[in-house]
This record gives C-alpha cells, structure tokens and sequence, in this order.
C-alpha cells in the first residue's frame, strides 16, 4: 500500500486527536496549533477530501447551527482503514528514526 | 438582537464558486471563522477576511468547473459530429444551402453597406455641399450638376461662413510620356480640392496645385506611365480637345482612391490651368462640371443659398439661354441617395429603392434557410428522441439540452458562416466585381470596413439563435418517460412544419418568376429594334485635327462605304439642349454630327431630307426625331423654326425615333445639328458586308502610319449597348443563382416532410395495402399532401409575382416586355417537376413496401 503524503497523515491524526468533535474548522485549528503554520481551508480539505475517496475516514452530519449559518458540521471519523494506514506510517517512522539522537533541542 | 452575518453577495459568490462536494460544510466553516473574528477582533476585519475568500476559491474553481465544462462541451462536440457523419447528406445539403446564403447575404450587406456609405471617408463629408443649379425648362423645375465657374470665387468672397469653395472640371484628352500614350480623362481642381476631400497623397505636397503647371497622379496612373520610377519632378505632354498641347510637371501622387468615393478621376490638374486653354475665369456663362462648398452647418448653408440670387442674375444675364432660378447646395452624403435626377451629374448614384430591395432579398434568402433548417433540425430531432430521454433521465436538466441544440446550430451556422465568407470572398464578389466593371468594387476589407465585423457578430448571433432556439426549446421539452414508453412523437409541430414549406416555396416561386422573366425581358431587349443601322459600322474615337487626312485616306479603299466624323456619338455620348419652340422652351437631347453620319449610321428619315453637304446654309438645319413632333405637336415639322444658344435654326428633317442611350429611359425630343470638323471626337465607318476584318485592318494600319502618337481604341458600333446587356446579364446570372438557391433548399425541406410523412404513415399505408389498395393509390395518397402545399404556394405567389414583377420591370426599364403567364406557367411547372423528382424515389419505396415488414412486430 502506497504511503500517506504527510498532509493526509497530519488530517488522519488531527481526527483522530479530535474524536467525536473533528469537522472543518476544528480540524483547522488543530493542525494550525501543531504546525505552527496558518493553514487555508482548502489546504485542508484538499488532503481531506483526498482521504475521504480512498476511504480512510468517514462522515456523517452534526445538527444545524446558527453561527454557521444554518448550515450543518460534517463530522470526520477514522475508518479501519485510516487506522491501519497510520500504522503502517508509525511503523515507517519508528524504524527510520530507530537510533538517530534527539534533533529537538532542550527546553 | 440579529445575529451578524457575513456579506450576501460575498456569500453568494462563495456558493458559486465552491465546489459541489465541499460547498456545504466548507460554507459553514468559513462563516464560522467569521464570527470568531467577528468576535475577537472586529467586524471590518471579519467582512474583509471574508471578502478575501472570494479570489482565494477562485483558483480551484477555475479548474473543477473548467474541466468538468470542457468534458461536457467535448461530449457535446462528440455527439454533433456523430450526428454529423451519420446524416452526412442532410447535412452536406443544410450546410451548402445555409453558406450560400450567408455568402449571398454578406455581398448584399456590402452593397447596401457601399451605397449608405459612399463618400464617408472624407473627414470634412458632413460640412461638404454640392452646388447644383436649378433650371426652369417647359414648366418644370430640373436640377444641374455643373454651375458657372465664377461661383465658387464670389461665394468665398463674399460670404465669411464659406469655408472653402472647389470647383472642379473634367477634361479629356491624350497623354504622352516618352513611348507610352494614353487617352486621359483629366480634373482641374482648385487648390484647395486635397484640403476639403479626403485623399492621402503618397508622394509630394498637398498644395502642389498652387502651381499652374502641377499634376497629381494617382497610384494607378502612376503606374502606368511610370512604373516603378518615382513620377515626382518628370514632366509630361498632354493635347487637349482642339489640338492645344500643355506640359504638365506631376508634382505629386495620390494613394489609390478609396472604392466608396462617389466621384473617380484619374489626375488632378490645377483649376486655373484652364486659362491657358482659353477660359475666362470671369465669364459667367462658362461652367465648371461640379462647386463644392464646405461649410460648418446646415442651418449656414440655407442662410447662404438664400442670398445668392444676384448670382442668378449675373448668370442668367451673361446666359439667357439658361434660365437659372436659383442654386442649391445639397449635402455631399446625401447626393448618392437621392440624386438620380440630377442632370449632368458630377457623382455617382444609385437607385433611391436599391438598399431596400436588396434588403428585402437577402431577408428571403435568409428566412428560406432559416425555415429549413428549423425543419430539418425537428425531423432529425425525431432520431434523437432516445438520446435526449437518457441525457434527462441520467440528470442532464432541460437548461442543459437546450443549451446543447443551440450550441450544434451555432456550431452548425459558424462552419456554414466560415464557408459562406470563404465563397463570398473567392467566388461572389471577384465575380460580381468583374461583372460590373468600374465604379463598384465591393471588397471584404476589414481595416476600411470595421462594420464588418459587427455585422458578422450579429448575424451569427441571431442567426444561429434564432433559427436554432425553436428546436432547442421544443426538444427539450420532451419528459423521458414519454420518449421511452414512444408515446413522444413529433406530430404535434407538422402544422408548421408545412406552413414553413409552403412560405419557402412561395419565395422560391417568385425568385424563379423573377429570373424568367427578366431572362425574357433581356432577350427581349438584345432583339430591340434600336432604330438605325447598327451592323457593320466601326467607330474610331479621334480628335478633330486628325479627321481630314485620316477620313480621306480612308475614303479611297473601296469597302469603307461611308466615312463620317461627328463630336457626339450615338451610344456613347449626346448633349443636352435648351431649346426655344415658338414661346416654349424645352430641354432635349442634342446630336453634333458631321454631314455624312446620318448616311453612315442608316438613321431613317421619315420626312424631309438630310444634309447636304454642298449647301453652306445648312449650318443652320438641324433635324429632329419623331418624339420631338410629338412633343411639340408640330403639324407640318419640316420648315418650322427653333432657337438655340442665341442662334436660329430649321428644320429640315424628320427621323424615326433611334435608342441613343440604352433602354432604360424613354426616346427623348431631339435634335441633330451639325458642327464643324475641328469638334469631331468619333469617326464612324460604314463597311461593305463581308469585308469587315480585312478592313478593320486597313483602318488599323491606316491609323498607324498616320498618327502614330495617338491612341486607337476602335469599336464595333453594334457593341455600344454591351455594358447595358452585361447588366442584365448580371441581373438574371445574380437572381437564376438565387433562384437555384431557393429551390434547392427547398426541395431540402420538402424531402424531410415526405420522408417523415411516409415513416408515420408506415402501418397506415401496409393496412390499405393488404386491404387491396394499389401502389398508384398510395402514391395518390402520399403525394397529396405535399402536392396541396405546392398548390397553396403557387396560388398564392403568382399574384404576387405577377404584381411585383410588373411594378419591378416599369420602374427598370422604358422598354420592356409585359409580364405575361407564360413564366408564372413555366416557374410552377418548373417548382411541380423538381419537387416530384425529389420526392419520388420516396414515395416510390414507401408505396412498395412490403406490408409485412411493417406490421409484424405486433
């Protein structure tokens, strides 16, 4: 199986972080805090969208809201699949990085 | 409190530009970012946030519906063209007839363009004015192009409003420059000509003129004498009319006249020239062939032209013969239009009616098209029927297949329109150009005709619109279930389908009249009596210096049975006369010949006698046609008297009438006088039957040796009216082709009525045959109803051909033939026979087949 592009990893483990409460804007802000980077929506949905067709998450419809303009959340769930990718990505990582010291400098 | 929201049209735009599969929750998330701003920082920040989202989507949004358009346009394109190969005859046939119309249309649109906009390239055009003269003759009021030459110096003089004032002169003569000799038409022109009207020079200065001597050449005449040798600085030798020789230094060229000029001329020369040629500038009787003023407006024209009595009086003094009542200054725009009337015009003009008629028929040609393509486009709609129930039932909307059909008829005008301008350009114009000689050139130049353009846009537009929007809506229409359950049939529209075809042949039936007719007409005209003797008479145009030696060299050989010189010449070129008739004055049409012309051209004398070349006297006889007895009601004509420029005459004989100028006006009152041989422009040669070639030779060669300087343009006297027959040529060859258009599309329309006629009818004609009916009966059957709508057709377009060829011809021509029912007869036969051999070959399957076939799948 092809591996995660690291935008597609960073959305399935933002989702998974935010549970029961992963939708758009959430998961914006989620990835925003880790990366330290502004994130646009559509560099969001683009990996999210991308994910969603391969099937590694699913969606299902929260209740309509009026700050959102009446408009329903989607909310995103990780789907077997997405679990097994990112194993297969942890996997990768933990042997790649297996013996190499820590870069991050001390606090 | 209402709870803030972002910006409607922001929001809406967002909508529009957010992909489908996003747009709900990607909406929601953008305004739930905006309350938070809204929030934590401000509302303005929050709106501009917002705004800025707009050109943020916009780039995702070019690519997502981009692609999926161009997917849906390219399957779009996929199934025009299938549909195109498939019914590849149909389709070959629509797109023929459809781009020959378009071409047809687009030389019309020319033309009508040329006439509306003749003239408009001179910057000043809307401040210039034509001076006409208006001159009392018999009780009416006519109109005179030239006017006398000392008016244009006095209103410049005398009114400061006038601006500038041109007046310009032709003259004819022969030009040498070393071995090349021509003969010239010439124009003198004040100065200030190149100021007024709009001429680009190429070469030299505007204000050459300033010297008497100058001559302007234009790029084409340049060429002629010059070639590629810059003419600028050379001096040339031009002999006018009475041998008087001037040299000429051309000082500057001309870019090639633009085609929409209403006045054409060859080279300029300075006005004042002239008095080397022996005019008093000062002489009011003198005139100059056309004054041009240029003034700022209209309302300052009429002021002045009010005020210029004392300039009739000056010239009705110094020209009692010409009894002026007044001048009118008439705008240079509006002269083309309206200026038929005028006599001894300097410009050009056209038929008042001409646009309108030209109009009306490219509006025929186009709705014929147009019917038929509305008709072809509905039968063929009947094949589609499944294709448009799965595009409906697997979600295509019905904005969608309207869209599609009026996309294929656009694309579908757009290849005929491509074709149309190519064969308008290749074929129609060249031909019709050479068709008609000097004067018009129509061209598809898009730098001098911007309009073109414009035109172009429109008429696809509109055409493609509005031909293809009937089928586009009706089809679209259609429910799938309908298509799929073959309860959608497209019987519903045959009503107009039918009323289509009978208007398409209403139209064809008087195109085709039309062409009969006037091919009868021209027939009739070629086979015209024109009065004299006409065969076997060779004319040499020549000066009057030349005439002694050359007609008396030519007197000697013994086939030439009649030499005679005149300074008119029938055919080519009469003056006009202002006569007085006891207490009437009349204008008619004057004839300056030499003694023996009315012997050489065999005009026939019906009373009194010719002239005489022994008798001194008759220089003072003149001899008048038939139409001028009955115009004056002259009882006992020979013997009467008349004055004419200050000078009595007699007169001594009477002639039949004789068609001196074609047979598109009436034979005028005229008269015949004689001039003295240094007048003389033409010689006329009578030649013994069966010696012509040989002795055209000798005249040649007799021509050679004596004057070898000049130019010879010798011509057969019976081809004067060659111009006047190519025109009708040109008139039947333009309609028979439209004509042929016509019946063409047509009988397209009329092969898809019966082809789907007898696809309907299929079970009905099997069930009458195994009931016993025989092929003739179904034939009967078929044929009756197309042969009900050739009938309705014919009833209804002979009354109207029949009307408006009759008005057409009267208007056309003094002489012409009666409309008669022999082309009505000929044109409906003709419609009846091609729309039986179109459809026969149909109906003729149709009526054979076997009842089985068409039965046995219930």
């Amino acid at each position: 199986m092809k591996l995660l592009s690291r935008s597609e990893e960073i959305i399935l483990l933002a989702i998974w972080k935010l549970q029961k409460n992963a939708y758009g804007m959430a998961i914006r802000d989620q990835v925003a805090t880790a990366t330290g980077k502004k994130w646009s929506f559509g560099a969001i949905y683009a990996p999210l969208n991308r994910v969603l067709k391969k099937g590694l998450v699913t969606s299902t419809e929260g209740e309509p809201t009026p700050e959102r303009g009446g408009r329903r959340k989607i909310f995103y769930q990780l789907s077997p699949d997405g679990k097994r990718a990112l194993a297969e990505v942890q996997k990768v990582q933990q042997t790649m990085w297996a013996g190499i010291p820590n870069l991050l400098p001390n606090k | 409190m209402r709870r803030p929201r972002p910006h409607k049209l922001a929001e809406w735009l967002l909508t529009k530009l957010t992909c489908h599969s996003i747009r709900y929750s990607a909406l929601g998330d953008l305004e739930e970012q905006f309350h938070y701003f809204a929030g934590q920082k401000s509302f303005l920040f929050a709106h501009a946030w917002y705004w800025l989202q707009v050109p943020a989507a916009l780039r995702s949004f070019m690519s997502e519906t981009i692609y999926w358009s161009a997917t849906m346009v390219k399957n779009y394109f996929k199934v025009s063209y299938r549909g195109m190969l498939k019914n590849r005859m149909p389709t070959l046939i629509n797109l023929a007839g459809l781009s020959l119309t378009i071409a047809c249309t687009i030389v019309i649109y020319l033309f009508i363009d040329f006439i509306y906009y003749t003239d408009d390239f001179h910057i000043n055009g809307h401040e210039i004015y034509m001076v006409e003269s208006a001159i009392e003759s018999d009780g009416k009021r006519e109109l005179w192009g030239n006017s006398p030459v000392p008016l244009a110096p006095a209103l410049r003089a005398d009114f400061p409003q006038v601006k500038r004032a041109v007046r310009a002169a032709r003259a004819q003569g022969t030009m040498r420059y070393a071995d090349k000799v021509f003969r010239e038409g010439l124009l003198f022109v004040d100065a200030e000509f190149l100021d007024m009207f709009t001429f680009p020079l190429k070469l030299g200065q505007k204000h050459a003129l300033d010297n008497r001597n100058a001559l302007i050449l234009t790029e084409e005449s340049a060429l002629k004498y010059f070639g590629d040798v810059n003419p600028v600085g050379k001096q040339v030798s031009f002999t006018f009319e009475g041998d008087l020789r001037e040299t000429f230094l051309v000082l500057g060229v001309l870019e090639d006249l633009p085609s929409k000029a209403s006045f054409r001329f060859n080279m300029l020369a300075a006005f004042d020239k002239q008095a080397d040629l022996g005019l008093n500038e000062n002489d009011w009787s003198k005139l100059a062939s056309a004054t041009f003023i240029q003034m700022a407006s209209a309302a300052e024209a009429e002021l002045v032209a009010e005020q210029t009595q004392h300039y009739v009086a000056l010239q009705n003094e110094a020209d009692p013969d010409r009894p002026m009542s007044g001048f009118i200054f008439d705008p240079l725009l509006e002269v083309p239009m309206r200026g038929l009337t005028i006599k001894s015009r300097f410009t050009h003009v056209f038929f008042p009616g001409a646009p309108f008629a030209l109009g009306l028929v490219a509006f025929l040609v186009l709705a014929l098209a147009s019917f038929n393509f509305v008709n072809v486009a509905i039968a063929s709609a009947s094949t589609r029927l499944k294709e448009i129930g799965v595009r409906k039932a697997i979600g295509g909307r019905q904005i969608q297949i309207i869209r599609q059909f009026l996309g294929e008829s656009l694309l579908l005008f757009l290849m005929a329109f491509v074709l149309g301008v190519l064969m308008a350009d290749a074929l129609l114009i060249p031909g019709l150009n050479n068709l008609m000689g000097e004067g018009l050139q129509l061209s598809l130049s898009y730098v001098e005709n911007p309009g073109l353009w414009l035109f172009y846009g429109a008429f696809l537009l509109f055409m493609g619109l509005a031909a293809g929007s009937y089928p586009a809506f009706y089809i679209s229409r259609f429910k799938p279930t309908d298509i799929f359950q073959g309860r959608q049939t497209i019987e519903g529209r045959h009503r107009l389908r039918r009323l289509l075809l009978t208007l398409q042949y209403v139209i064809s039936f008087f195109f085709i009249a039309y062409s009969v007719t006037f091919r009868q007409n021209a027939e009739y005209q070629r086979n015209i009596d024109w009065g004299y003797g006409e065969e076997q008479v060779l004319v040499v145009p020549l000066k009057g210096s030349a005439f002694p030696k050359f007609s008396h060299e030519l007197t000697r050989h013994n086939a030439i049975l009649d030499v005679a010189g005149s300074a008119h010449h029938i055919g080519k070129s009469q003056g006009r006369a202002l006569v007085q008739v006891g207490d009437r004055k009349l204008d008619i049409v004057r004839l300056d010949v030499g003694t023996n012309y009315v012997e050489a051209l065999k005009l026939r004398l019906v009373q009194g006698r010719s002239f005489d070349a022994e008798l001194a006297s008759d220089e003072e006889s003149i001899l008048v046609n038939k139409a001028f007895v009955l115009q004056t009601n002259m009882a006992e004509p020979v013997g009467q008297r008349l004055r004419y420029d200050n000078q009595a005459y007699r007169i001594v004989g009477v002639l039949e009438d004789f068609h001196y100028a074609g047979f598109i006006f009436p034979v005028e009152p005229l008269m015949v006088r004689l001039v003295p041989e240094k007048d003389f422009r033409y010689l006329s040669i009578r030649i013994a039957a069966g010696n012509v070639t040989q002795t055209e030779e000798f005249v040649s060669k007799t021509w050679r040796k004596l004057l070898p300087d000049e130019p010879y343009e010798a011509f057969f006297q019976d081809t004067v009216f060659d111009d006047f027959h190519r025109g009708n040529d040109l008139n039947f060859k333009m309609m028979s082709f439209l004509a042929i258009v016509a019946l063409i599309i047509s009988s397209m329309g009329l092969f898809g009525l019966v082809a789907f006629a007898i696809a309907r009818r299929k079970k009905e004609i099997s069930i009458r045959k195994v009931l016993g009916a025989s092929v003739g009966n179904v034939i009967g059957l078929v044929n009756k109803e197309f042969l009900f709508i050739l009938l309705v057709a014919s009833i209804v377009a002979a009354p109207i051909s029949y009307f408006a060829l009759t008005a057409m011809l009267a208007a056309m021509f003094q002489y012409h033939v009666p409309v008669t029912a022999l082309p009505l007869v000929v044109t409906a036969a003709l419609v009846v026979l091609t729309a039986l051999l179109t459809v026969f070959a149909q109906v003729y399957r149709g009526a054979n087949l076997n009842p089985i076939e068409a039965l046995r799948s219930e």
